[in-house]
């Protein structure tokens, strides 16, 4: 009797552990995603930056070749018309 | 015997609760560990849409940035893409040009050409252009010097920097313009006078490179030496045009109605060379009503180009 008594109580212990245990095991695989967050925060606030960066080259050059622009749309407004004349 | 069934007693109480404690510990952890999944998931579940919010603003962010890096770019290339806009300019030109000549196309095109100059006068001509939103071609020579013929206190070369802003072709008309002082000498006396006012232009319009060339008096003043001539041209890259209409302002024009009579009488192709002088008061006095008037024939007033038909290459 004892023996059955102490091989149910052993089950019972085994079957707990493995429970406990692949609970343990799930949790631990279980993925944090704040990491992946604050790595898209970091990912943001530099293209913002590369962006503001980017924004003052583009004013510059559009400042050092305003003359070139202007000449350039000229041009483009001419093409615009000839193509009108065509069929 | 009862020692021994004391001892095994012990024992099998000690195992049990051993055995029960450790039931008893896995399924806490079970719990605690189960409890803390719940809290994870739910967690997780809002960093999700989170992430979500943010890879839109991410996505955003990397369009908007390659935007402005394609308008650098765009920037970078401004000189090749106004060589380009000028080369679509002149093909669609050349088009339009041969849906004319295949009778596919009812327009008419009128090249408007001025010779001899710059002259301060041509300031006067660019305006009136200016004001009709019309190119034209100015086919220039050194004949004057430096100093305008008209204005001999002011620089002329400086004009050939201003043909080019506003959207004129500057054209060769040798830099002696000497018909009856040895510029017909010799094919090369004349090719010579060729490069050496393309190299004046070259000077004044930032390499500015002309390849039309139209002979001081029209290439029959050449007489034999006219073939030989074309042929030297050819050679070095040069078209060549005449002109088919004038108001005959390099003569001796006497009245604005003579002028206006000529230039009228002269208009009759689907495609004309028209021939003026920068110099002339008359045709600058004329030039917008012969624009109207041209205009109101159905003609577009365009600039020359190599490529054109009209050129002779």
């Amino acid at each position: 009797m004892k023996k059955i008594i102490i091989i149910f109580l052993l089950c019972i212990s085994i079957s707990c552990m493995f429970f406990g245990i692949s609970k343990y095991l799930e949790y631990n695989n279980l993925n944090i995603e704040s990491d992946d967050l604050s790595k898209m925060d970091k990912e943001i606030k530099f293209l913002d930056e590369k962006i503001k960066q980017k924004e003052e080259e583009y004013r510059k050059l559009q400042a050092d070749n305003s003359s070139l622009l202007e000449e350039l749309k000229i041009w483009e407004e001419k093409v615009k018309k000839v193509e009108s004349y065509l069929l | 015997m009862g020692r021994k069934s004391k001892k095994s007693g012990k024992l099998f109480i000690v195992s049990s609760i051993f055995l029960l404690l450790i039931s008893i510990i896995f399924l806490l952890a079970y719990f605690y560990f189960d409890t803390e999944i719940h809290k994870t998931d739910k967690k997780n579940g809002t960093i999700i849409k989170l992430k979500e919010e943010k890879n839109v603003l991410l996505t955003s962010k990397k369009e908007e940035l390659s935007k402005i890096e394609a308008n650098i770019t765009e920037l970078d290339d401004l000189e090749t893409k106004l060589f380009n806009t000028k080369k679509k300019y002149y093909g669609t030109i050349k088009e339009l040009e041969d849906q004319i000549i295949s009778g596919k196309n009812d327009k008419k095109i009128a090249y408007l050409t001025f010779d001899d100059g710059p002259y301060y006068n041509t300031y006067k001509v660019l305006d009136i252009l200016d004001k009709y939103g019309v190119s034209a071609t100015f086919f220039t020579t050194t004949i004057n010097g430096e100093n305008c013929y008209d204005k001999k206190d002011t620089n002329c070369l400086v004009l050939y920097k201003e043909y080019v802003k506003r959207g004129h072709t500057i054209a060769n008309h040798t830099f002696t313009h000497a018909i009856w002082r040895g510029l017909y000498k010799s094919a090369d006396s004349f090719i010579e006078a060729v490069i050496n006012q393309e190299n004046q232009v070259k000077k004044y319009a930032d390499g500015y490179k002309t390849n039309i060339v139209r002979f001081p008096g029209g290439s029959s003043t050449a007489g034999k030496l006219k073939t030989s001539i074309i042929e030297k041209l050819r050679e070095k890259g040069y078209g060549w045009v005449d002109w088919s209409a004038q108001d005959g302002d390099g003569g001796s024009l006497k009245s604005t109605e003579e002028a206006w009579n000529n230039l009228k009488s002269s208009i009759n192709q689907d495609i004309e060379v028209i021939l003026f002088h920068d110099y002339s008061s008359i045709t600058t006095e004329i030039l917008p009503e012969a624009i109207e008037y041209l205009d109101s024939k159905g003609y577009v007033m365009l600039p020359l180009f190599y490529e054109s038909n009209v050129i002779n290459k």
